[in-house]
């Protein structure tokens, strides 16, 4: 079977064309045969398509080989998470970083490949709650089909009430081994099935081999006859009778267990009754196991039964196993009604199963976002910590340079060896223990570390813009863009500068509440590269100009003030600088500095991209 | 010693505190209390050395830096700052040194006279070409 998104979503239950997430699966000879919508858009822009495309044809950097290497090999694996840089839609080269993931589906691997950045942050929320609504639009599927499955002409209204009884119970848990429990124990203890015991096998999708789970019903008559006379007599509805399971069962482990864990057989032609019934997704009856050319010896031991009924537990065009129902304990036969009940209830069963599975995927990717917006929630809680210190660090650094100053001046005019020049002493050398501290402090709450590469300012500018450009939109924020044609290449921290742009940017639209105009101009100026913000804003007035640039200093209700404080720390981590002028009710201009690379940090940044 | 400074601190405690301290080691101080000041007072009586705080209001000390080394560019600066963490990168910008403001202010007298004696302006030995 060819893969595909369809397949994809066939297989996990989850559409991966629809998410707003840049997804991508990969086939392993990593052409992309699937994407979401927000790959699409970040690749190729709105027209062309990435179907089909090999991944490298979005490389900026690395050969494929190199990037799928270092994917996971095996599903077990989990999630691997790798740094890439890929070509966007706009043409410029951004780093990634790549959360990968082996999947496999119609005996096929693949890669699901999920490319992150900062501003995916929102993003990721949306997802969440996305994911979780879907899930519960499952349910009521579900639900819905437990009421619609069945045909009133044919069947009796008792039959269509206990089909929605039992899709009830297995919608109350997501837990593998109840629903399991649940469809057995339905089977047989169910006063509208004519059987005593029911087996479940699943195929192993990684080993292509049927297996047996688990064996529900007495081990014997006599306790056939006890559970039946138990069930009639305590006049249980199916309910009460599952809430046994925990009591009957602690362990988990089932009395019949055992029995059905001895079959094991590989998923071909011509095996057994059981592995046919999967490969045909058909339900098939037999009414003399001894004689019955399709039942294996083995499965004969196995079971220990002449007549039984084996029907696929089939979800979305799938089997995923079997159920296999004899009645070892009645005295009557099976008839064609006990066969076409059990194979509606089949039904219902393996969309429970999917759906244990589809959950397991979901809370997977749910725990994988809300580990990387963790990620970003610390990133950002370290950078204002760190912005808080220097700040303190600084206004704590003034006085104290006072302080001591003063008091080795004074220490001068005393007699040496005098008690007050004693005393002098120790203010001088507390004062300089003091310094110490704050120095070490700062170097341990900073680090200002710095990704450098080779980068062009227009391609910054560029995607800056791109990122906001909804945003500017609704707030009615025209760009213009006003760059000197043939800049010289930077060495920067794209990520950073970036982030500066961002926040002048944003900064900038805030002070528009009626829309205006934005207008970046970038032109080299002898050794820096200068790039101006200017907006037609309502301006600041001087006291505000005054602490713009202070951490946890905002006007604004939201935000806690920090992003010109960052923005003006990751410019001096440049050796650039940043000024602003404001006129008020004309609006506020900032000009960034960013020094041209020296022949040093030419030879140390990694060369520049192909 | 001899010679002119330019002292660029916005502080005034700390104006009082490098102003004693450099005029008792010889020099002449003048002061000036924020960026666009200092532009002023280069222009009116040009200094031998400007010792240049970085936060001041009304144009900071880089940007004064940069402002001043486009009209002087042999000017001699020395940044003296609250902020330890950005030596390197201002160096390049062409001050003669970066200093973190310390209590132990004999770094800065040392500092200066350094580059007085560089720049052949004054100095202990009045004048002593390198």
């Amino acid at each position: 079977m060819e893969l595909s998104p369809t397949s994809l979503a066939a297989a996990t239950g989850w559409s991966l064309q629809s998410s707003d997430l840049p997804l991508l699966l990969l086939s392993e000879r990593g052409e992309i045969v699937g994407f979401s919508q927000g790959a699409k858009q970040l690749l190729s822009g709105d027209e062309e398509t990435p179907q089909g495309k090999p991944i490298e044809h979005f490389f900026a950097s690395e050969r494929a080989e190199d990037l799928l290497s270092r994917l996971p090999t095996r599903p077990s694996d989990g999630a691997r998470s790798l740094d890439a840089r890929f070509r966007v839609g706009w043409g410029a080269v951004l780093p990634f970083r790549v959360v990968a993931r082996r999947l496999e589906a119609e005996g096929q691997g693949f890669f699901l490949l999920t490319l992150l950045d900062r501003s995916l942050e929102e993003q990721l929320r949306k997802e969440i709650a996305r994911l979780k609504g879907e899930l519960n639009l499952a349910y009521q599927r579900v639900d819905r089909m437990a009421l619609e499955g069945v045909s009133p002409d044919e069947d009796s209204p008792i039959e269509i009430s206990v089909l929605h009884q039992i899709s009830r119970a297995l919608l109350t848990t997501i837990e593998l081994n109840k629903i399991l429990y649940i469809i057995l124990t339905c089977v047989t203890a169910h006063p509208a099935f004519g059987f005593s015991r029911a087996f479940l096998l699943l195929v192993d999708e990684e080993t292509q081999m049927l297996e047996g789970k688990m064996g529900v019903g007495p081990r014997s008559a006599e306790e056939a006859h006890r559970i039946w006379q138990d069930l009639s007599q305590a006049n249980w509805g199916l309910e009460e009778f599952l809430a046994q399971y925990d009591r009957l069962y602690p362990d988990g482990e089932l009395p019949l267990d055992s029995i059905i864990r001895q079959y094991r057989r590989p998923l071909r032609p011509e095996q057994d009754v059981l592995v046919d019934a999967v490969l045909r997704q058909e339900a098939l009856q037999v009414e003399d196991a001894v004689s019955d050319p399709r039942v294996s010896p083995e499965t004969l031991a196995i079971l220990g039964c002449n007549q039984f009924v084996v029907v696929p537990l089939v979800a979305q065009n799938k089997a995923v196993g079997v159920v296999v129902a004899d009645n070892l304990y009645k005295d009557r036969g099976i008839t064609a009604r006990d066969l076409r009940l059990l194979n509606l209830f089949a039904n219902h069963g393996a969309m429970a199963l999917q759906n244990a599975a589809t959950y397991a995927q979901l809370r997977e990717n749910i725990n994988l976002l809300q580990e990387v917006q963790e990620q970003l929630i610390q990133a950002e809680r370290l950078s204002a910590i760190g912005e808080m210190t220097a700040k303190v660090a600084h206004e704590i650094r003034n006085p104290l340079v006072t302080i001591g100053g003063f008091a080795r001046s004074v220490l001068k005019s005393l007699p040496p060896e005098s008690t007050q020049a004693r005393k002098c002493e120790i203010i001088v050398e507390e004062t300089l223990r003091l310094e110490e501290i704050l120095g070490s402090l700062l170097d341990y709450s900073r680090q200002s570390e710095l990704k450098l590469e080779p980068c062009r300012l227009e391609e910054i500018i560029g995607r800056a813009c791109s990122l906001l450009r909804s945003e500017l939109q609704e707030n009615k924020v025209k760009v213009k863009r006003n760059i000197q044609p043939g800049l010289p290449s930077l060495v920067l921290d794209v990520h950073k500068i970036e982030q500066v742009l961002i926040n002048l940017i944003k900064n900038a639209m805030e002070s528009m509440q009626e829309g205006g105009v934005i207008t970046l101009t970038a032109q080299q100026q002898g050794r820096f590269i200068s790039l101006r913000v200017e907006d037609t804003g309502e301006g600041m007035s001087p006291d505000i100009l005054k602490n713009i640039f202070n951490p946890f200093f905002t006007t604004k209700s939201e935000g806690f003030g920090l992003g010109l404080a960052i923005s003006r720390t990751y410019v001096y981590d440049h050796g650039g600088n940043i000024s602003v002028h404001s006129e008020l009710g004309r609006g506020t201009t900032f000009d960034v500095l960013l020094p041209l690379p020296s022949q040093e940090d030419l030879r140390q940044a990694p060369s520049p991209e192909a | 010693m001899s010679g002119r400074i330019l002292l660029v601190e916005d502080n005034e405690l700390q104006r009082q505190l490098y102003r004693e301290e450099l005029e008792q080691e010889g020099y002449e101080v003048e002061i000036a209390l924020d960026g666009d000041n200092a532009l002023a007072k280069v222009e009116a009586r040009r200094p031998d050395l400007i010792v240049l705080d970085i936060e001041l209001p009304n144009r900071d000390g880089i940007e004064t830096m940069r402002k001043l080394l486009q009209d002087y560019p042999d000017m001699p600066i020395i940044l003296n700052s609250a902020y330890a963490h950005y030596k390197s990168n201002f160096i390049s910008w062409g001050a003669q040194a970066y200093l973190i403001k310390t209590s132990d202010t004999s770094q800065l007298i040392n500092e200066v006279n350094k580059v007085m004696k560089k720049t052949n302006k004054g100095g202990p030995s009045g004048g002593e070409a390198r």
